[in-house]
Order: structure tokens, then sequence, then C-alpha cells
């Protein structure tokens, strides 16, 4: 099946079998390793990728759920100035999570940010529970999260922010 | 090279080569008997190679810490799961299909039921026994209580499943793996294929978030894989699915144990007698380290005058076990902590009272080279914070009128237990030494080469921190490097005698001794230093097992539902002297961790039959934790102690006792699922 789509913002056209899954498909076919697979039931969160802006979990996404669709991997993401914020309030706060669960609660947070959802502690629980993994703190993630969403929704005065841009 | 780099390879699951071949087992489907036949198609895809153990001859095993474990089932296979066949393929697809098409048949001996199933039948692999009287008999009068404990597996999650990856090149092997003990690996590399120790060339993968579970069972995958790419002069990579990863890669044994104590009006024991066995699996290479850990928290937690400790270790027909966070304390004082409560509420006392009485105040003195007695504080200030002695009365109070008195919707629970976590194991120094090695050329940069890391970033920011804060230079000038030579700093296993924190008192060690030589030297000569954990040997007043002792205490609360018992724990709250803490954050991120990883081993209702069917390890999401409070109890002890392992030690007691005030239950076994809960509480109504 020929699939065009675009990902991580250039686009492109591959020739696969359509049922293959989208984290095969970008760690064998694209090299993009940073998406990690593991329980291959949509359950741990690891292989969260954006399609179309919202967090998927790509082990269970068929190839052609890809056509015409953006997609956005760790690899894309990272370049962004929101990716640099996020990661910039995780070391201050000394959060680490692995190279496995990092990406999902990264987008976790990103889609919580852009939804219209209350910045409740409640609703934020609910958006980061999709993440299984024993790496770090769920409550320093928690705190961490309400902080980083409270500035990035402009609640708060964000003069850190300025000084990255800058950079 | 720098781990944190970039120029190291970060998973073995990441690693693709042109033209490798991929590799598989075939595994026993049955728990024990004889391979009678192996029937493999003739026309196999072209490029599949299957080895088995005859394919190996002599070398069909690896040696650990003198156990000869057996790389593929020859005749008898002696666990379900035991690897029969090695298949080779280039595709995963080929892979598969092989494996579907081959069939062994077996003559089976019997089913495995449980791991207690069979207790007459099982090999004691090793035993201890120790008596201490102080000339009283106090044999003549009746225990006070006597009482039976079960704890079960707790199987290991590794985001990333045990792997290795396998360069050929004809000039040499280079072998990436996942493996806290990469001496091991190569050693048994070296021995598989013979080749020189100049021709392989090991280089550690990053292992899980957190050491442990990796350590000899890698060299078992290190082998066949080395063996089949000499054999084959082809790149192979050999990694477990997640299902094979979490069915067979190492567990925490499972524990039996029978506790009896007399005791004073005093409160104080007059005799205590602690009888254990632990189940180790099929092999288990550590059954020595294993038992007279547990007889180290026997002989040394709680002091009586008349002291009885019988452990051993047998072998059973589950896969091969492995270590776990605290080896095997965290079962040792879930059995000791809930007959502390137990033996509490037979007599009508409160619970800090009877262990107060009770604890060996003078060892822990002893271990930490500490003047104050840390247990009464520990108990006094989590008391203070959990309110633990008025509610614990009140809910004792409760559960006594509960059946005849006020109808409730929500029936409450509390629990308290004491342990500590045993750091630096001080057994086989010549062969488990941990050594860290500082070098520098500068006065601003150093690097550090350990055995192993672990894939924890926290831990790697501590151990940098450290050592830039004692040279009093930025910790983005300090490297951490594996060591890939055969010499010392290639020594380990990373958990037996080298937990993080010992490790980070040598990495202290050594920078203090580099700042010297550089006053000496000079700043900007060639400078290296290295330090191993027989340097910190050296403080150990009395010759203890374990080089010092991380203190702790808990309190778990919980509320069970009348009408439908189902289980909430509320909090959960431990006080902690694990003495100099380096980076709060990161010391509360692991205590959590091990929190949340111990209240799933008490609480999940899994049967390693069940757990066949399995393949995705259950850890719960963010919205079904509870709230958990972490005290850091600030002590003398001028260095660090463990922090990893303690919570396991604590929690199951302090929770299976908070849910048995609640239901009203004396429960002696673990794990105790929501099923179990309204089973009993149905029954109670």
């Amino acid at each position: 099946m020929i699939i065009p789509f675009t990902l991580n913002g250039e686009k492109t056209v591959i020739d696969i079998p359509g049922t293959k899954r989208v984290i095969d498909v970008l760690r064998e076919n694209f090299g993009l390793q940073k998406t990690k697979a593991s329980c291959y039931q949509g359950a741990c969160g690891n292989c969260s990728i954006l399609l179309d802006g919202h967090i998927v979990s790509s082990c269970t996404l068929p190839a052609f759920e890809l056509k015409d669709r953006t997609v956005l991997t760790a690899e894309g993401y990272m370049k962004t100035e929101e990716y640099r914020r996020i990661d910039r309030a995780f070391n201050e706060n000394s959060y680490y999570p692995c190279d496995f669960c990092r990406w999902g609660k990264i987008f976790a947070i990103h889609e919580f940010i852009n939804s219209e959802e209350n910045s409740s502690t409640e609703s934020l629980t609910q958006a980061l529970k999709g993440n299984q993994c024993n790496c770090t703190s769920p409550s320093l993630l928690l705190s961490i999260a309400e902080q980083i969403i409270k500035n990035e929704r402009g609640t708060n005065p964000r003069p850190e922010y300025e000084h990255i841009s800058r950079k | 090279m720098n781990i944190d780099s970039g120029d190291y390879p970060d998973y073995v699951s990441d690693i693709r080569k042109e033209g490798m071949l991929y590799a598989g087992f075939l595994r026993s489907k049955i728990t024990e008997g004889r391979i009678r036949r192996i029937k493999i198609p003739e026309n196999l895809p072209k490029g599949v190679s299957v080895f088995q153990a005859g394919d190996l001859d002599t070398k069909n095993f690896i040696t650990v810490n003198k156990l000869r474990i057996p790389l593929l089932a020859a005749k008898e296979v002696r666990y379900r799961g035991e690897p029969v066949l090695l298949i080779t393929a280039p595709t995963k697809e080929d892979l598969k299909l092989v494996r579907e098409s081959i069939e062994i048949e077996y003559k089976e001996k019997e089913m495995l039921e449980s791991v207690f199933s069979d207790l007459n039948g099982q090999t004691v692999l090793y035993q201890t026994l120790y008596t201490e009287n102080d000339g009283e008999q106090p044999e003549a009068t009746e225990p006070t209580l006597m009482s039976s404990f079960n704890t079960p597996i707790q199987e290991h999650f590794y985001p990333d499943s045990q792997g290795v990856f396998i360069e050929y090149t004809p000039a040499r092997l280079k072998v990436i793996i996942s493996s806290e003990w990469p001496k091991h690996v190569k050693e048994t590399v070296k021995y598989i294929t013979g080749l020189p120790g100049e021709k392989v060339m090991v280089m550690p993968a990053k292992s899980s978030p957190t050491f442990d579970g990796k350590i000899w069972q890698p060299s078992i995958l290190a082998a066949l894989a080395s063996f089949a790419a000499v054999r084959l002069k082809k790149s192979i990579k050999l990694v477990l699915s997640k299902q094979e990863d979490i069915l067979y890669s190492g567990k925490r044994a499972p524990g039996l144990f029978f506790i009896d104590a007399g005791i004073e009006e005093s409160l104080k024991f007059r005799s205590l007698n602690f009888s254990f066995t632990y189940f180790c699996g099929a092999y288990f290479p550590f059954t020595k380290e294993m038992i007279e850990t547990a007889a180290f928290g026997a002989r040394y937690f709680y002091k009586s005058p008349s002291l009885k400790i019988r452990g051993e270790a047998c072998s059973s027909k589950a896969p091969p076990t492995d270590f776990f966070s605290g080896i095997s304390l965290p079962q040792f004082f879930f059995a000791t902590e809930m007959f502390m409560n137990r033996l509490a509420k037979a007599k009508e006392v409160s619970p800090i009272e009877l262990r107060l009485a009770n604890l060996n105040h003078a060892f822990f003195r002893n271990i930490n080279h500490e003047k104050k007695d840390i247990f009464p504080i520990l108990l006094a200030d989590l008391n203070n914070k959990t309110d633990f002695t008025r509610k614990y009365a009140a809910y004792e109070h409760m559960r006594k009128k509960k059946s005849s008195a006020f109808p409730v919707s929500v029936i409450h629970g509390i629990g308290l237990s004491t342990a500590f976590q045993a750091n630096g194991l001080n057994m086989n120094k010549g062969r488990f030494n941990q050594v860290v090695r500082m070098s520098s050329t500068d006065e601003k940069t150093v690097k550090i080469t350990v055995a192993s890391i672990p894939g924890s970033r926290e831990t790697r920011s501590v151990w940098k921190e450290s050592a830039a804060s004692v040279l009093g230079i930025s910790a983005k000038n300090v490297a951490l490097s594996y060591s890939f030579s055969d010499d010392a700093a290639a020594n380990g296993p990373a958990l037996l005698s080298g937990n993080i924190s010992t490790i980070n008192r040598l990495i202290k060690l050594c920078a203090a001794e580099m700042k010297e030589k550089r006053n000496t030297h000079g700043r900007n000569c060639e400078i290296t230093v290295e330090k191993t954990s027989s340097d910190l040997q050296a403080r150990n007043r009395k010759k203890y097992l374990y080089t010092s002792a991380t203190c702790g205490a808990a309190v778990v609360e919980v509320s069970v539902k009348f009408l439908t018992m189902e289980l909430i724990i509320e909090k959960v709250t431990l006080i902690i002297d694990c003495g100099y803490v380096n980076n709060r954050a990161v010391a509360r991120q692991k205590i959590e961790n091990a929190v949340i990883q111990s209240i799933l081993w008490a609480t999940r209702d899994e049967s390693y039959q069940n757990l066949i069917n399995e393949s995705l390890f259950y850890y719960p999401g963010i919205d079904r934790i509870p709230e958990i409070e972490i005290i850091f109890c600030s002590s003398e002890t001028g260095f660090e102690k463990g922090i990893g392992e303690i919570a396991y030690s604590l929690i199951p007691a302090a929770l299976l006792s908070a849910i048995g005030q609640a239901i009203n239950k004396d429960l002696k076994d673990m794990p105790i699922s929501n099923e179990r809960i309204f089973n009993i509480g149905e029954a109670e109504k």
C-alpha cells in the first residue's frame, strides 16, 4: 500500500503493508529509534507519537491510518521551543524519566497544554495516567507538569522562556 | 567513551546492522521431564540455523559463582520455559515461522501447581544454622506465639527486555549487552568461543533504570549468541520478547517462614526462633549470599537471650531466580513484621512499644558508627506525623466491636513496620569487589570508570555531582565511563557489593584523594586514583556481613468499603535514616518507586501459573497511586547509605497488617488481592 504522509515536517511516501504497526514503520523503515516498542498492547505509553497533534500509541496503530496525516515523533518534537521548555523544567527539578517512558510523558503534557481541559490536578492526573513505567516518581511528574502547564498557558509570568528563546 | 555523550549504544533493541541475524529460543513447554525427540523440518528457509545442546558439546554451560548452569536443555528439562533450541534467521518473520514449525516431544514428569506444592521433593542447596543462648533455659516455657508466612515471587520490570548484540568481524567480537556484570560476560564469551581476551570487547548497553536482575542471566544470552556468531561468521541480535522477559528473567524468590517467640511481662523476648526456606527456581548461583543475608536480618534486628535461626535455600521447578532489591530481606521482614504486629495484637500492646522493647539498638549504633539509638527517634517522629497510636487504638476498638455494634460504610485499618536495608556485602571480596577509578589530565575535568552504570540519569547525576562538589568543578566536566579492560574497574557485579550509595562513597573517596594529589603533584598532570569497597571496611569497627544499615519505619493507612470490600490505600508514610542525602529530589523518586513496586508485590493476585498467559507487566497509572509521604531523618552518619530497597521491606507488612485490622483477619500470606479481601470480608460479615 502506498501511503503518503508528513513525518516530522517532511512530506514522505512509503510503500508498505497497510496493516504494519506504525511503531515498526517508524523504527524499521525510518530508523526513528526514540519511539520505543514495549507492550505492543497500547497500554504502556512508551510508543507514543503525535498524530495530527494528538497523542496516540503507535503500537496499535496500523500504517494505513497514516495516509495524508501528520506525524511528529520524538526526533521531530525535540526541535521545538516547547520541548526545550519542558526539558528544562524536568532538569531543574532533577526529574529524569528513562528513554522508554520519557516521550509518552512529554507528549501527554503537550496534549494537555493544547487542550481545553481545566488545569485541575484531577484532570491532569487523568491526562498522565497512560504511562506505565517504574523509573521515576509519579508525584514529582504531576507537580512538574502542573508548573509547566501553568507557564505554557500564560497564567504565570515567563521570564525564563524569554531567556531560552534568546539562546 | 562518555556514557552521556551519545557515543554509546543506548539499548540493544535499537541496534540494527546490515546482514545481521535475529536469534531466538524455542523453550520447553513442560515443567519437568525428558526430551524424547526434536523434529526439525528439512526444508528450513534459507539462512536459518538451529542449535541444540549437542552443538555446544562440552561447553553447554556457564559458571557463575562456582555453579554450572546449562545453556540449552540437553536431555532433561528442569523448568517450564527452559531454552531447548537456539534459532537464528535473517528476518524476524523467518524466526517466527521456524519456531512454529519445530516439534519437541517430551516425557513429562508432572505439572507445576505451585512453588510450594512439592516441598518434600526439593533439593536443599544451602543451609545455615545459628543458635545463641545466654545460659538460661527458656525452652521450658511455651512460646507466646507461633506463626507461618508466605511471600510470592516478584517479577522484574524492565522497559528494555534482556538482550545482546554480537557484532562479528574476523578480528574481534563486540558484545553489546544490558548487563550489570560485564566482566562475567567477557569471561563467559571467552570460554564459549575460545577467543583470547583481546578479541572480545564487551560494551554494556544501558541497563534497566535501576540496578537489579541482570546479574548473571545476560551471560547466558551472550554465551549462546557469541557461539552462533562465531559458528556462522555473522552478527547476531538476541533480544527476549516482552513475554519471555517477564516470565523467565530473574525474579524475587518466594519464601516460607515459621516464627515463634516467647515474651516476658516486660514485653522483652525470652526466646525467638526463625525457620525459613527460599525457593530459588531451577538454578540460583547466590544461595549462600541470599540465606546469609536473611539470617543477618534474623540475627541482628531484634534481640533475644535465646535465638535460633535455621535458613535454607531450595531448588524449585520454577525458572531461575535472581537478585531483586533487598536480596532476601524484604521476604524476611514481611514475615517478621507481620509476626510483631500479631504479637502486639495478642498481647494488646502498642506495636511501637513492643518494637522499642526488642529492637537491637546496640547493633545499629555499631554498624552505623552512631552514638544515639535511631529507632526511638524514627518511631517517635513517625508516630507524631501519622497519629499512629491513637488511630491504631481506635481502629482496634472498632475491630473488636464491629460485628455487634453500629454499622459503618467504610472500615479502617492502620499498620506499622520497621526494617533495615543492608548496604555493601562483605562476602567473596575477591570476586565481587567493587572498584571505582578516577583519572584526570587537567584541573577542570575528570573521568570516572566503574563496572556498570544503571540507565537512570538521576543516579548518574548524583555520582557526577558528588565528584564535582569534592573537586570544586562543574558536574558537566565529570565523565562517566565503563571499563572495557580486564583489570580492576571491570569487576563487579554491580549489585552484590556495590550498590549506588557504595559507589557514590567510593567516588567521593577518589575525589578527595585526587584533590590532595593535585595539591602535591600539580594541577595539570595526569593523576589516577582507585578505591575499592575494601576501603570502606576500615570504618567497620565490628566485622558484620554488611557495611552499613539504612533504618526505616512505615505506616500504611487503608480503608475498605464495607459493602463491596474494595480496598483503598489512603496513605503511606515512611521515615528513613539513610545518612547523608546527596539529592533529596532523586532520593524521593527512588523511594517512591520502591513503595509502588512493593505495593504491587503485596497486592497482585498472580501465581506463576496465571502469569504464563500474560505479556504485560501491570504497573499502575498515576491515578491509582496512593499519597506517599517520605520523611528523611537526619542522623549523625556522615556518609550516604542506600535508599532503593528499604521500602520493599517496610511496605508489605504494614499494608497487610492494616488490611487485616480493617477486615478483622490475621493475614499471613502475600499477595492479598481484592478478591481475597472480598471473600474474607464476606465470611466475617
